[in-house]
């Protein structure tokens, strides 16, 4: 018989003596824990991290980004875009894999208006459809995608496109990002920059 | 006996198992953006008129010599056929990005005006521009240091009546390489 | 020198042969299993210090039950809270229940609802039968 470590053992022996014990099983009912700490947008497994003023990070823990003078950033001048200009923003905020498992994974990043579009001026970002690099104003697309390592991060750029709008209008438009372990996205985002 | 050893293989299978697991699946959250529009002498590039012949329309710089423009003084209703006119100093523009309060931010500004109008666009003044004349123009502007854009309408050829062109201006932040 | 692993042996009187365990970091060890994606937990990098607010996550197989004993048994996990929920293959449920025969194991994914800021303390109940779980389970 093999030797085998103290420690093995031991735990064998603790196991054989409650298998020996019950003769008859009866039903088991147990409570486990499970905690979580819900944090800042910029600490978080999936950071959220503003970078430029025009973003920057809620009492309620989420990033907001806002161009008018409602952001606590607004320094007095600046107060929007005007009705006929686009802007480009590069590195407006940062998405990072802190996960902590050593997983890639895909990040989708979606504007509900086409007004507002984002890129990375650092490469890496793809237009959902149709799987063109974003790096530039050109380029950019209000639904892009990306693949990031374990512990990195991706700093993206927003192109702002106004036409047809006039002073005191205000876009209110909802970011949705969405995360999936690399391998388990849906087929529509399968020109992220995923390694062939 | 039996059970015992199928504990044991139990333990060593977990032993080595351990650490294999990556368990993330899925993310999603919804945040907000939100983009004020203003009129184009409050905004982040500030286009700001500097002569009556060009004014803010519905927010929009518009220039316009013509007895159209609210400025009109009664006088000067346009151009003449023929004849080549330069305005220096039409408009200002100006570094209003927040990102100044941190340091030194400025923007490469592009001002394109559709080639065939008659119009080109200058930045700074005429005998020495820093950019243009021409139908497309870049130029760096610093906060505090505004940047006036001149015109050159070239009349030659053109018959009587109105012309308009549209003008776009494009900014990005970092200065122009 | 062997790591623990990572397995709650339930010492309790009236259960033998479950084993609850998880090979996933965000899960440690300390008498009984619990999960916790703070920074207490041992496994705990200096990064990623827990899960947004407003946000929904979910972490396939953090849970792995497995029956030992030599007879099918009906295991029930039920949430004690509406901010988590389990699923095995499809939509995530407030409970979910499946059979384990002899030697056979399940994992169970978790799905967290994170609203606002804060520590979460959380519970979910487990529950097994002797038998396969009948259909009204």
């Amino acid at each position: 018989m093999r030797k085998m470590p103290l420690g093995i053992l031991g735990a064998m022996v603790a196991l054989s003596l409650v298998i020996g014990v019950s003769a008859t099983f009866s039903d088991y009912n147990a409570d486990r824990s499970i905690h979580w700490n819900i944090t800042t947008d910029d600490t978080e497994l999936i950071d959220l991290k503003p970078i430029q003023p025009y973003a920057y990070i809620t009492d309620n823990g989420e990033l907001v980004v806002d161009f008018s003078p409602n952001n606590p950033n607004y320094p007095g001048y600046g107060d929007g875009i005007s009705p006929a200009s686009e802007y480009n923003f590069n590195k407006v905020f940062a998405v990072s894999n802190h996960l902590w498992e050593n997983t890639p994974i895909v990040v989708r990043v979606t504007s509900s208006d086409t007004h507002v579009e984002f890129y990375s001026h650092e490469g890496g970002v793809y237009a959902v459809d149709g799987g063109a690099a974003a790096t530039a104003s050109a380029s950019a697309r209000n639904d892009v995608c990306f693949v990031l390592g374990p512990n990195s991060e991706k700093k993206i750029g927003m192109d702002l496109s106004a036409n047809g709008d006039s002073p005191g209008d205000v876009w209110d438009v909802t970011m949705t990002v969405k995360a999936y372990r690399l391998g388990t996205e849906p087929a529509e985002l399968s020109n992220c920059g995923q390694e062939v | 006996m039996k059970k015992l050893a199928g504990l044991l293989l139990l333990i060593v299978g977990l032993t080595l198992t351990i650490g294999a697991g990556a368990n993330f699946r899925y993310y999603e959250a919804e945040r907000s953006i939100t983009v004020n529009i203003t009129s184009d002498d409050n905004e982040f590039i500030d286009l700001t008129p500097l002569q009556p012949y060009a004014y803010l329309n519905n927010g929009k710089l518009t220039i316009e010599i013509s007895p159209n423009n609210p400025n009109y003084p009664g006088y000067g209703d346009g151009m003449s056929v023929n004849t080549i006119y330069v305005f220096e100093e039409m408009f200002n523009v100006s570094n209003e990005l927040w990102e100044n309060e941190n340091g030194d931010f400025p923007v490469c500004v592009q001002i394109s005006i559709n080639q065939g109008d008659g119009i080109e666009v200058f930045a700074g003044n005429y005998s020495n521009p820093i950019s243009g004349p021409d139908t497309q123009v870049q130029f760096t502007v610093y906060h505090d240091e505004p940047v006036p854009v001149g015109f050159v309408f070239n009349n030659t050829d053109k018959e009587m009546g109105t012309q308009s062109v549209q003008m776009s201006i494009n900014a990005e932040a970092g200065a122009c390489e | 020198m062997e790591k623990n692993p990572a397995i709650s042996v339930m010492a309790a009187d009236t259960i033998s042969g479950i084993l609850l365990y998880s090979t996933s970091p965000y899960a440690k060890n300390e008498g009984n299993l619990t999960i916790d994606i703070t920074q207490s937990n041992p496994n705990y990098l200096g990064y990623g210090d827990g899960l947004s607010p407003g946000s929904v996550y979910r972490f396939d197989g953090l849970l792995t039950i497995e029956n030992n004993n030599d007879f099918p048994v009906c295991v029930i996990l039920q949430s004690q809270s509406d901010l988590l929920e389990f699923y095995t293959d499809g939509e995530s449920l407030p409970a979910i229940s499946f059979t384990l025969n002899a030697n056979e194991s399940m994992s169970v994914g978790v799905e967290f609802n994170a609203t606002e800021l804060g520590l979460m303390e959380e519970y979910y109940d487990i529950h097994i039968l002797e038998g396969g779980c009948s259909e009204t389970v």
